[in-house]
């Protein structure tokens, strides 16, 4: 019996106001994959991956995490790390509660000991005593990494994870990164560089249209040949 | 947090009296009548107070969308309701007890004197109230004008819990015991018990985008 892949998007429908952002898009990733997801400003890349994270209904299709719907299964958003625009964090609290909250909410043993993990894998062992209103952009972004690393999630969801960060963070993301695959992790993420999803990624796909275009590797893809898949009707070559 | 930054019941109890304050000043001109004045002014207060309550604690949960992160985790989302009424319904009785405080002073002296039998009308409204508003201001969260709907959703659903606790605490001022107390409180039981479970099965929903 075949393995269920680690993500699986079936003919999903999202509608933002009146209009289908989402437009039957399908997306498979198998275990350990690695995709980003290209696209212009307001071409459905964070609803994508809130579909997929499970804070968004489909208005139709289904969404699969190795095989089970995390709308309805908390032990598929287990397996789920994800970081999105906003840290999704409580400012009043530092970055060592608030992580050790979320690793309690996620069944950890020892929360207080994987927070303080989590912080120094991002970089953050200075500030884990800093409420998370006093930090800055790009440390309220590694907060969040850890936040959605902390509890080991192996289908890791990130929307443009590398805003706000400074060239040693970003490396540190790339390692990280790279660590979580070499564990078997499944990555997607979202990006409007095509040099970034080469770094990150192995395959890259354009949103455009409602539909996802690709896969094609994503080091072949370059920005003169993501801005002609962008334009309508334009295939992939 | 609330415990570092006290900023829900500081804002809360500063409301709170604020409105003890107008009405015990609106009530001067009526000594006697303000007995009978008391089961309103005691519920006005801690409607008012208790609904700019929730919205600011809703706010919280949505300045770095930490509620996102919560709805994220591995919890029934119906468990994470009946956290947050728990959370509610303690920071409703704390505010009550600042109400009870307040009016004995501003309003009638006969309302801190029989305290401990206001206690279970008043706790019982607590829980109603929480109940219901941290479902409506969930559902609240995804409208455009959020602060002016929630008090709009909010006091007509909580009406019966005014009035039934209201009922009660007048009883209570009139040197009623709590034997007599008995259709009240079976009433706001039922209220809490239909709109817990109610609430728990619909909070899925109220808080889908």
């Amino acid at each position: 019996m075949g393995q269920d892949p680690a993500v699986a998007a079936r003919d999903v429908w999202r509608a933002r106001g009146a209009r289908s952002v989402l437009r039957g898009l399908s997306l498979t990733v198998a275990s350990g994959g690695s995709v980003a997801i290209l696209g212009a400003n307001g071409s459905g890349k964070t609803t994508l991956l809130r579909v997929l994270a499970a804070l968004l209904r489909p208005s139709r299709g289904t969404v699969r995490i190795h095989g089970e719907d995390p709308y309805a299964s908390p032990a598929a958003r287990r397996r789920i790390g994800y970081v999105g625009h906003e840290p999704m964090l409580y400012g009043g609290l530092t970055v060592l509660e608030n992580l050790s909250l979320f690793a309690t909410l996620y069944g950890l043993d020892r929360p207080r000991h994987h927070a303080q993990r989590a912080c120094e894998l991002v970089g953050l062992g200075a500030y884990r005593r800093t409420p998370v209103r006093h930090l800055s952009r790009g440390l309220l972004q590694r907060a969040a990494l850890a936040r959605a690393l902390l509890h080991g999630p192996d289908v890791v969801l990130l929307d443009e994870p590398t805003t706000g960060l400074d060239a040693d963070a970003l490396e540190r993301l790339v390692d990280l990164l790279r660590e979580l695959r070499g564990r078997g992790a499944t990555v997607i993420l979202t990006t409007h560089s095509p040099q970034e999803a080469s770094r990150i990624a192995e395959e890259a796909y354009v949103l455009a249209g409602g539909t996802l275009r690709g896969p094609q590797e994503a080091s072949a893809l370059g920005a003169g040949a993501m801005r002609a898949q962008l334009s309508d009707g334009d295939p992939v070559p | 947090m609330e415990l570092r930054s006290r900023e829900l019941v500081t804002s809360m109890g500063l409301v709170g009296l604020l409105a003890l304050v107008i009405q015990g000043v609106a009530a001067a001109g009526a000594p006697q009548a303000a007995e009978a004045l008391a089961p309103a002014v005691l519920w006005v207060t801690v409607s008012f107070a208790a609904t700019l309550g929730l919205a600011r604690s809703q706010a919280l949960e949505q300045e770095y969308q930490a509620g996102s992160a919560v709805l994220l985790a591995p919890v029934d989302r119906s468990t994470v309701y009946l956290a947050k009424c728990a959370a509610h319904t303690v920071v409703v009785v704390a505010l009550q007890v600042l109400v009870v405080a307040g009016a004995s002073v501003l309003v009638s002296p006969e309302i801190g004197r029989h305290a401990a039998l206001l206690a279970p009308p008043l706790l019982l409204g607590a829980v109603g109230f929480a109940v219901v508003g941290t479902l409506l201001s969930a559902l609240a969260l995804t409208t455009r004008l959020r602060e002016v709907v929630l008090p709009i959703l909010l006091l007509p659903i909580v009406l019966p819990v005014v009035i039934a606790s209201g009922a009660a605490v007048a009883q209570v001022l009139a040197g009623a015991r709590l034997a007599s107390l008995g259709g009240p409180l079976r009433f706001l039981v039922a209220y809490d018990v239909l709109f817990l479970v109610l609430g728990a099965w619909l909070y899925e929903y109220a808080v889908e985008e």
